[in-house]
């Protein structure tokens, strides 16, 4: 394949923590991410060849955080030309997505763990890899307003680290969140001094305000945030 | 993210004398090369998670042994920095009757490595072939080519063909 990178070593996962703050009781995601090289590939959690080493993420939480089971993308069949048996891999991108729950009513829980597969490049096959993972999860037993309040700098957060596109898939259940408990007027009040990042924060609230009806708060509208 | 770059520097050359190894084999023996000097000896290299490794693994039994045995010829397949109970699982799986021997640390498959910059030698000699002759001398080798994988492994055939035909 032109134009692709052959390499000795695989990039290593990114780890996001979804939200990064939970109440007690509350389900969140940790979200394994494994951006493939173009041109190579990876074998998936269910390849279909014996002793073919599965991608596979094993975690384990300390006290106050419950891991539940991964779940993984389905894999892309593909036959290669020089075997008669279907492989089962990844390419591109691959996400792998575990619940945790927080069973502890404060405190920071972590989690840690790893990140197995096997792959080939274009000019190699390398060998099984682990990746280790190390997460942190902080549970925050606060009223509704501070947590959603907290949430939207977490959104703000994931604006500044990676674009606006990183919050679109939170976004509807953080809205949802906010709206069943009638909290914009306190998250306004929560985020009226955000410091670092502020503007990313101020983006983030002014989305969620526009997806809440534009709902004003203190006098300023969701347009207010968005300009800035 | 490392990128690699590929020479042919660091391994054995055509006509060049291997050096005596031992390694054990997945049945409990221990085989030398030497055992085999006054035959000719194809060596395989492999592992038990190359995809590559696992489709051509049939044809080394089918194709290369059960073809070229009578002729004297011996195959040796070499499981690189694998264990015992998954070399033994790989060949019980894939009815390999010829010894498969254990370089459980590397250092064998390392001397028949090529030099593929940023890439560990136990990786880079994956699914090579090496003919050794009656004398120890390397009379053919190949390594693993992706963009053109010779699974049925038709190159070293070719070459067993006019070789053991030639040898008298």
């Amino acid at each position: 394949m032109s134009g692709a990178t052959d390499i000795a070593t695989w990039p290593a996962p990114s780890i996001r923590v979804e939200p990064r703050r939970l109440a007690p009781g509350e389900t969140g995601r940790i979200v394994v991410t494994l951006a493939i090289p173009d041109g190579c590939h990876v074998q998936s959690h269910t390849p279909k060849e014996p002793f073919l080493i599965p991608t596979a993420v094993e975690l384990i939480g300390s006290d106050g955080l419950d891991i539940g089971a991964a779940s993984y993308p389905a894999g892309h069949t593909e036959r290669f030309e020089w075997t008669p048996v279907e492989l089962d891999i990844y390419r591109a991108t691959v996400e792998i997505v575990v619940p945790v729950t927080a069973s502890a009513t404060s405190g920071t829980a972590t989690v840690t763990g790893r990140l197995r597969f096997q792959g080939c490049t274009e000019s190699a096959c390398l060998p099984p890899t682990e990746h280790p993972i190390d997460a942190r999860v902080e549970i925050t037993a606060r009223p509704d307003g501070w947590v959603a309040g907290l949430r939207v700098a977490d959104l703000g957060h994931d604006v500044a680290e990676h674009g606006m596109a990183a919050i679109e898939d939170v976004l509807p259940s953080f809205v949802a969140h906010a709206r069943a408990r009638g909290v914009a007027s306190l998250l306004l009040d929560l985020l009226a001094d955000a410091g670092e990042r502020e503007v990313a924060r101020q983006r983030a609230f002014g989305l969620v305000l526009v997806e809440l009806e534009r709902e004003p708060c203190d006098g300023r509208d969701a347009g207010t945030y968005v300009a800035a | 993210m490392t990128t690699i770059e590929t020479t042919i520097d660091g391994s054995y050359d055509i006509g060049e004398v291997v050096d005596d190894f031992e390694l054990p084999t997945i049945d409990g023996d221990t085989v030398r090369l030497s055992d085999y000097r006054g035959r000719p000896v194809l060596i395989f290299f492999t592992t038990t998670w190359c995809p590559y490794c696992s489709a051509e693994a049939p044809y080394l039994e089918q194709e290369i042994w059960a073809r070229y045995r009578d002729q004297g010829l011996q195959v040796l397949s070499i499981q690189v920095k694998e264990g015992h109970a998954l070399a033994s699982s790989f060949a019980e799986h894939h009815g390999l009757t010829f010894p498969v021997l254990v370089d459980e640390d590397g250092a064998v498959s390392e001397r028949f490595a090529p030099v593929k910059e940023g890439l560990a030698p136990e990786v880079a000699i994956i699914n090579a072939h090496f003919l050794v002759d009656a004398g120890g001398n390397v009379a053919y080798r190949d390594f693993l080519d992706m963009m053109a994988f010779d699974a049925k492994a038709t190159r070293v055939r070719a070459f067993l063909d006019e070789f053991l035909g030639a040898t008298p």
